[in-house]
């Protein structure tokens, strides 16, 4: 409501007239409401009372509570035994049914269940894509028995340490890096100001930056305490959390399948399947590792609306080509930080990650085959037993081939740690489970979480490549590294937590500004990040996006998610080609160059940010305001760039205002100059 | 002076109370900007809260004013929820335009003169307003109904307006 009081007015009385908008007669509904509170007040009942205390020997108490203890003990067994949840398998879209609770398992933590596979419909041959198998093409070796085969036994959670609060969390990461600029001889810079630091938090949370009225609130808040009040806010606010889930959504799935994934006629994986399904995570606050285990151990398919639909599994279908090693490579590198992709062909010439482990590893996808419904069109991953041998000669081993020509090998082996088992018989050993379980459970999990994600909030990782944490590859900050992954794990996990220490840590505060005592601190120019200032960058596409709908008024809650994000794409697709490479790598033009400007410059969205009759958008907002017109360019620069104009920009503005013979088209050029400037696509 | 405390006094009847305001609260929280849904919520919102707690029961006038206050207060709760800008200087000159305009009768009267002043405008301005808010048309298509660009239309709508307030205002005194 910003427009002329009058017009107001005249609008919703015009409204009442002419589009016969009558005022309803609620005397009826409020009275109903106003008796049914009265009759919920609460009462107090009070017992009668009793005629003599009754204690319970303490004995009975002891035999009841074993009795207790046990019988729920062999409950869980037997539920247990008798319903096992499908991995990945609860984001149930609308009218599919309610989500199924993950067990909890004996250190607290919801963990699923180990997951059953749906009944192995073993599709005939010509149902079943290219890549998933590939049988008998070399000459067997090295085919030592397996021994007698029995039923792998998955290994379980690592110990953890004790959790130390949030606090206490934030001073730690604050003292390891003041450690580590002292021994570098750097000082940090001096503090962003409240309106930088809100206007980072809300992009690296959010993904958007914030209204002129949010900064406003926050500035005008209670001092010390705000930041963390306004953490809390975008994490568990009710108000965000379809933002917050809505970004990281954006961000994983970018991760998983880059910006093109999914979106191709003839892509196997359904990228709104798996934007569902991680956006349910997000809304749920999903573990990490849950979140992790369901994506590699999916089955079922990728299509929303589908019979068996898990839009866990597009993740791997996107993965699958001619054969497994992309899923392979993808795992590694995201899941674990270790970039395999090159030994691939060859031993890694710089650490001693031999061929033998891509293989090892690429073997756990050895049983997973995705089926196309030929009628449906509809993708299903399913595993079924591996052979690699003809049926007189069976087989679970696969193969690849050395540089010298020989073929070797490979059984399942989890970075070399050794064959878990042989079998290919998905009832003895369910390959893929058993992966998922062991990435779960693996040190490199949280590590290479923490250090993606740091990259997230600082622009650098702690090592050079946030995919590539090999021993080849120094951690810039080791003791960090290791305490915020045993916290992580602590913390269960959390992915809020993580988020919340990085956001109110010092290095999140700093200013951008370099000083002369922290000129040294200059990892684009392939130096070791400090962290002693705080990183300039520009904003991820997404980010620019989502901030541009914010200004152009753009009602966001009135279209379906998966609109909102064809929306996105569309908008994301002038900027994006997916490079035909094994690693399915992206190359993006939203870097600073001319393609990127002309479509900020006279893109159909800047249009509509910058028009005048966008009734909901801050410049009609703005002109149509009674504000004064210095207020109204504050208005304008709070809005675009998160900082009130300064005494130079003011004065400037002042006369262009002045000289010309129309204010609001004056102020129409000023807003897209704003939006143009290099200040507003950058996080500073 | 009535007392409502605890909703029990003799005199004072919810019914009677809902009956007598919510067009009048409903009305201004369409001013306000709410659409028709949102403002039939929050006018029962506004009740219910009022029902909720013991309040004085002045004058009619002063009733009235209250409740818009709360409506108004549930509306800018609304707003801030949904991340909606909020310009208060505009709020508060609204409000003091809406208790001048409406009077007493929760702007009955000015809703009879507002129709009358609609009699009054030119066609091409009264069918530029009647595809706005009756047929729902966009600028743009409203522009191309009468052949004349966006800008034009938005001037031609805003220059109805213009007249159609000094026209209210003319028969307020």
């Amino acid at each position: 409501m910003t427009s002329d009081p009058h017009n107001s007015i005249v609008d919703s009385l015009l409204d009442e007239i002419l589009g016969e908008q009558q005022p309803p007669d609620l005397t009826d509904r409020i009275l109903d409401r106003y008796r049914d509170q009265d009759q919920a007040e609460p009462t107090v009942s009070v017992p009668p009372p009793r005629r003599r205390s009754r204690r319970w020997p303490l004995r009975n108490v002891a035999a009841i509570a074993a009795s207790l203890l046990v019988a729920g003990m062999l409950l869980g067994v037997l539920v247990n035994r008798l319903n096992r949840p499908i991995p990945g398998g609860n984001d149930d879209i609308a009218g599919q049914g309610e989500a199924v609770q993950p067990s909890r398992s004996p250190d607290g933590k919801d963990r699923p269940s180990e997951p059953s596979r749906p009944v192995d419909k073993t599709p005939s041959q010509d149902d079943v894509l290219p890549g998933a198998l590939v049988e008998g093409e070399f000459p067997r070796e090295d085919l030592s028995p397996s021994g007698p085969e029995e039923r792998t036994v998955t290994i379980g959670p690592r110990d953890t340490i004790p959790a130390i609060g949030h606090e206490k969390m934030v001073s730690s990461i604050n003292q390891e890096l003041l450690t580590a600029w002292e021994e570098r001889e750097l000082a940090p810079s001096i503090q962003a100001t409240d309106a930088e630091w809100c206007r980072r938090v809300f992009l690296r949370l959010i993904g958007r930056i914030p209204t002129a009225d949010e900064l406003q609130q926050f500035l005008s808040g209670p001092g010390p305490g705000n930041r963390h009040q306004l953490v809390e806010l975008l994490l568990e606010g009710e108000d965000y959390i379809e933002e917050y889930a809505r970004h990281w959504t954006n961000v994983w799935t970018n991760t998983l399948i880059g910006r093109r994934g999914g979106m191709a006629d003839n892509d196997l994986a359904n990228r709104e399947g798996l934007q569902h399904f991680l956006r349910q995570s997000f809304q749920r606050n999903k573990p990490y590792d849950q979140l992790v285990f369901e994506l590699l151990s999916a089955t079922g398919s990728g299509t929303p609306g589908s019979e068996q639909y898990n839009g866990a599994v597009n993740f791997l279908l996107a993965c699958m080509g001619k054969d497994t090693s992309l899923a392979t490579a993808k795992t590694t590198s995201i899941f674990l930080g270790q970039k395999l992709q090159c030994v691939q062909c060859h031993n890694h010439p710089f650490n001693e990650i031999a061929q033998k482990q891509f293989w090892e590893m690429d073997a756990f996808f050895s049983q997973m085959t995705a089926v196309k419904d030929p009628g449906t069109e509809v993708v299903t991953l399913v595993d079924k037993d591996y052979s690699s041998g003809q049926q007189d000669q069976p087989g679970s081993e696969t193969f690849y081939q050395q540089p010298d020509g020989q073929v070797k090998a490979a059984y399942p082996s989890f970075l070399g740690q050794g064959a878990s088992s042989r079998s290919g018989s998905l009832f003895q050993f369910d390959r893929r489970n058993e992966l998922a379980q062991q990435v779960r459970y693996s040190e490199h999990l949280s590590r290479a979480l923490v250090n993606r994600i740091w990259g997230h909030f600082f622009g650098y990782g702690f090592t050079t490549s946030v995919d590539e944490m090999g021993t080849h590859s120094p951690v810039s900050h080791p003791e960090l590294l290791g305490n915020l992954a045993s916290q992580f794990e602590a913390h269960g996990y959390d992915m809020k937590s993580l988020f919340r220490w990085l956001s109110l840590s010092d290095a999140f505060s700093l200013s951008s500004r370099y000083s002369e005592n922290n000129l040294a601190d200059t990892p684009g120019n392939g130096e070791t990040p400090a962290f002693s200032r705080y990183y300039t960058r520009s904003m991820q596409p997404e980010e620019v996006y989502q901030s541009l709908l914010l200004l152009a008024g753009v009602r966001r809650g009135e279209q379906p998610f998966a609109e909102q994000q064809l929306a996105q794409r569309a908008w994301l697709g002038q900027f994006t080609r997916r490079m035909e490479n094994d690693e399915a790598e992206e190359s993006s033009s939203f870097a600073g160059d001319v393609h990127q400007s002309l479509v900020m410059m006279n893109g159909p969205l800047m249009q509509q940010a910058t028009s005048p009759v966008e009734e909901d958008g801050v410049l009609g907002t703005v002109i149509d305001s009674r504000m004064p017109l210095k207020d109204k360019v504050q208005h304008m620069f709070m809005a675009a760039i998160s900082r009130p104009a300064t005494a130079e920009e003011s004065k400037v503005v002042g006369m262009m205002l002045s000289s010309a013979d129309d204010p609001a088209a004056m102020l129409q050029d000023i807003w897209w100059a704003l939006l143009n400037s290099n200040e507003f696509i950058l996080d500073h | 002076m009535s007392t409502a405390s605890s909703h029990d006094a003799a005199d004072f009847n919810p019914q009677e109370l809902i009956a007598q305001h919510q067009v009048g609260i409903w009305r201004y929280l369409r001013v306000l900007g709410c659409d028709a849904a949102l403002a039939e919520d929050l006018t029962q919102e506004t009740f219910l809260s009022v029902l909720r707690k013991p309040f004085e029961v002045y004058s009619d006038a002063a009733t009235a004013a209250y409740l818009r206050r709360v409506a108004y207060n549930l509306f800018i709760s609304h707003r801030r929820r949904s991340r909606k800008e909020t310009l208060v200087e505009n709020m508060d000159e609204l409000n003091v335009t809406w208790d001048r305009w409406a009077g007493q009768d929760n702007g009955d009267q000015l809703l009879e003169n507002l129709r009358e002043c609609l009699e009054l405008l030119s066609e091409r301005a009264r069918g530029a307003l009647e595809m706005r808010f009756r047929q729902r048309l966009r600028r743009l298509e409203i522009a191309r109904s009468l052949e004349i660009t966006e800008h034009g239309a938005k001037n031609l709508m805003q220059r109805a307006k213009k007249q159609l307030r000094q026209c209210v205002e003319g028969k307020m005194q």
